[in-house]
């Protein structure tokens, strides 16, 4: 008697890099700048990442129950988001806040789409954005370095708000910047682990260089241009603020940005000049999150307009 | 200095050709590449399949009861596309119909019950000419062996009206566990040098390239040694990658032409053919041979002596793989061909084909099925694959919805299935299924 055979299309061999593995992988290779920040300004951190992941998970379970679809938290993705929107939120936040975030991410940001896949902004970006809106003041209350020593906690600004509104403290320096000895948002200070990380799953293939480098290259030339030709100012430009875990973390996310080559970088330096343009001239000291934002709503027209020219075509088609 | 480093670290002095895209799987080729050519044991039965994959399916000549031997003519050709059809075997008609086929149809096909009488074909005297190559080619009943199963006849024949310039051998092999070509390169290199040179002369073409990959080095050398210094047949090493041996992309890394979409390699000035045809072809015109067996490569981790095997055509598969002793408990699925295209047999009574490459068997593990794909997360990385440089991932989202005339639009049509956007996908997305799928219901949509 013959053997039960499987039966399947082509191809019958296939990688062993899926979905949930490129997820966690991302998790794991973002933990770092989160250890760093609990250092950098104290346990109440790690309540807020705690929030924000725990809450991502059981919301998304329980909206796909709800849904009456598969229930897929185990791919990493929710935990993903929920960290994400950790780390772009201030050390100092409520956890209630926190959690009214992460509810927004995930519920609007992501399953009002109709899931991973569907959605058209980065949902961790969409709690920001909210957050921003409905808590200004709980947002932009920040805790200073503890590795930097003692500052006054009351009056502390991040170095983005040090310049926006001329204030009379100190820049931290560009070496002190680059470590993360400054003030910020959880995950987004440690530009070295954050650089780190990045190169990992560049090394991995799981993102490709274009974004990145688009964005970050289009920032520091903004920053040259806008003082006047100082080539520090560009080091300051990408180490300040949220460019760094913005460019290599959220502006990579697969699903809100475009596939082609091509259309990766238009992507990347539309995000970097709508982040300087924001600096500069904007209401935020900050202008990371909107302009991913922003960008995330040009991709399908960006797709559309970049679709590679096929093999043995002459011309490139335009798909409208 | 950067060169020096590259050659103090063993890599090759100069870059070697290819394509763009394409993907690295895991090859396995090491399971049968040192297995010399083997014959097997001549079966009790073979069912010699009738049909071929452009023009009218040969008429059968034989009905049952009929005593045939091994070469003669069991059908003819109704169009100028057909071949001939051969016995592969000495024995008796049992019974000419329907039987299933390796791509998953069934089709006309003549089961002969294998007898005695074997005789060894003779060495022909003349040496023919252009036009009438072309005729024994068809007479042998010769087609694409590397796959496809195209008439090699009136390709020749084409590529001889539009004048071509170069003839492409190819020896690329790129599918995964396969090694027939590879041990044909090694072990019948004057036969394959002597079917180049008639295919030159058949098709007018002026210069021969044998194209190999980077992985099988040993056989570009071994060509290098042998070949006539007149510089008419030269070998090139190509980067080795999948799917380098498809006949576009072969022709992009040898000779940087674009075929045009919808077009053919006569087009811009190239015929390719596969290095197992050169060797029948040069079995046709030398020794009035024709084409009855060919290498097929067995291989797999269920079995206990995966190589390289002479088979006769319309050996089943069941057969087969009693030479290479299969551990039945432990056959998750069958192929028919490479893993990256291949057919997964649901029955092992399909018979060998005149262009099978190879038989690769999985072993349970290997054969899990994946419990369900997800949604698409456009992640990118089959627009980055694809030797087509099409949108697959926009493609297939057009499929899911049931929008073929978008998925057409954005290309479907110019997609060869070579799977290497499904090896890739993380979600795990059936691409070449939904591409394979549409194609028909676009087609149906048209009519």
């Amino acid at each position: 008697m013959s053997p039960k055979l499987a039966i399947s299309i082509s191809p019958h061999i296939r990688t062993r890099e899926t979905v949930p593995r490129i997820m966690w992988t991302v998790v794991l290779v973002l933990l770092p700048a989160g250890i760093f920040s609990c250092l950098n300004f104290g346990w109440h951190v790690l309540s807020v990442i705690a929030a924000c992941v725990i809450t991502a998970v059981v919301l998304e379970a329980l909206i796909q129950k709800l849904r009456g679809k598969e229930i897929t938290i185990s791919d990493g993705s929710a935990v993903l988001t929920g960290l994400l929107l950790a780390y772009n939120l201030s050390p100092a936040l409520p956890i209630w806040m926190a959690i009214i975030g992460t509810v927004v991410a995930i519920a609007i940001g992501k399953h009002a789409f109709g899931g991973l896949g569907h959605n058209i902004w980065n949902p961790a970006l969409v709690g920001r954005a909210f957050l921003m809106a409905a808590y200004p003041g709980a947002m932009t209350t920040w805790f200073p370095s503890r590795l930097a020593g003692a500052v006054d906690a009351m009056t502390y600004a991040t170095p983005l708000n040090v310049i926006k509104q001329s204030l009379p403290q100190s820049l931290p320096s560009l070496g002190e910047m680059f470590f993360g000895i400054r003030g910020g948002c959880i995950g987004e200070t440690c530009c070295l682990l954050l650089l780190l990380g990045g190169l990992f799953l560049l090394w991995k293939g799981y993102i490709t260089w274009h974004i990145p480098v688009a964005f970050l290259g289009s920032l520091a030339c903004f920053a040259v241009i806008a003082s006047g030709g100082k080539p520090q100012a560009a080091v300051f430009a990408i180490c300040a603020g949220g460019a760094m875990l913005g460019s290599i973390y959220m502006a990579t996310d697969y699903v809100t940005s475009p596939v082609s080559v091509r259309g990766m970088l238009i992507f990347g330096i539309g995000c970097g000049i709508i982040t300087g343009v924001i600096r500069k001239w904007g209401g935020y000291p900050e202008g990371v999150c909107y302009a991913i934002l922003l960008m995330n709503s040009a991709t399908p027209l960006i797709d559309r307009l970049t679709l590679p020219r096929a093999y043995g075509e002459a011309k490139r088609k335009v798909w409208v | 200095m950067f060169a020096a480093v590259w050659k103090a670290i063993g890599m090759p002095a100069t870059k070697l050709r290819s394509f763009m895209g394409g993907i690295h799987p895991l090859k396995r080729k090491e399971l049968t590449r040192e297995r010399p050519i083997e014959p097997i044991p001549l079966p009790g039965k073979v069912v010699i399949p009738l049909f071929q994959p452009a023009g009218k399916e040969p008429r059968p000549i034989v009905s049952k009861g009929d005593i045939v031997t091994a070469g003669q003519v069991i059908a003819e050709p109704q169009d100028g596309r057909g071949v001939f059809v051969h016995s592969s075997v000495c024995g008796k008609v049992k019974k000419v119909g329907r039987f299933p086929f390796p791509a998953g149809f069934f089709v006309t096909a003549a089961e002969v019950e294998v007898g005695e009488g074997e005789k060894p074909f003779p060495p022909m005297e003349r040496t023919p000419e252009g036009p009438e190559i072309i005729e024994i080619i068809r007479n042998a009943g010769i087609v694409g062996m590397g796959g496809a199963g195209f008439p090699t006849h009136f390709k020749l024949k084409g590529a001889r009206e539009a004048g071509v310039e170069f003839l492409l051998v190819n020896g690329a092999e790129c599918e995964p566990y396969l090694t027939a070509d590879y041990r044909v390169l090694m072990e019948r290199t004057e036969d394959l040098i002597s079917g180049t040179k008639l295919l030159l002369k058949a098709s007018g073409a002026k210069r021969a390239y044998v194209a190999v990959e980077s992985d099988k080095k040993d056989a570009y050398d071994r060509l290098g040694g042998m070949v006539p210094d007149d510089d008419v047949i030269k070998p090139v090493l190509l980067r080795a990658k999948y799917p380098q041996g498809s006949e576009k992309q072969l022709i992009e890394a040898v000779l940087k032409r674009e075929v045009p979409a919808g077009g053919l390699p006569a087009d811009v000035g190239v015929l390719v053919q596969n290095v197992s045809t050169a060797c029948a072809v040069h079995d046709a015109v030398a020794f009035g041979k024709p084409l009855i067996e060919r290498v097929v490569t067995l291989s797999g981790t269920p079995l206990k002596r995966p190589g390289n095997y002479l088979v006769r055509i319309g050996t089943l598969i069941e057969d087969l793989m009693e030479a290479a002793g299969p551990d039945r408990d432990n056959i998750g699925k069958v192929i028919v061909g490479g893993p990256m295209m291949g057919f997964s047999m649901s029955r092992l009574d399909v018979p060998v084909a005149r262009e099978t490459t190879g038989v690769v068997l999985l072993s349970r593990v290997e054969a899990e099925v994946e419990p369900s794909h997800q949604s698409c997360v456009r992640c990118g990385k089959c627009l980055y694959v694809c030797p087509m440089f099409l949108p697959t991932s926009e493609i297939c989202i057009a499929v899911e919805r049931g929008d073929y005339a978008l998925a057409v639009k954005l290309g479907l049509e110019n997609c060869m299935e070579c799977g290497s956007c499904a090896y890739v996908c993380p979600s795990r997305r059936p691409l070449v299924q939904w591409i394979k799928t549409a194609k028909l219901f676009a087609k149906k949509v048209k009519k």
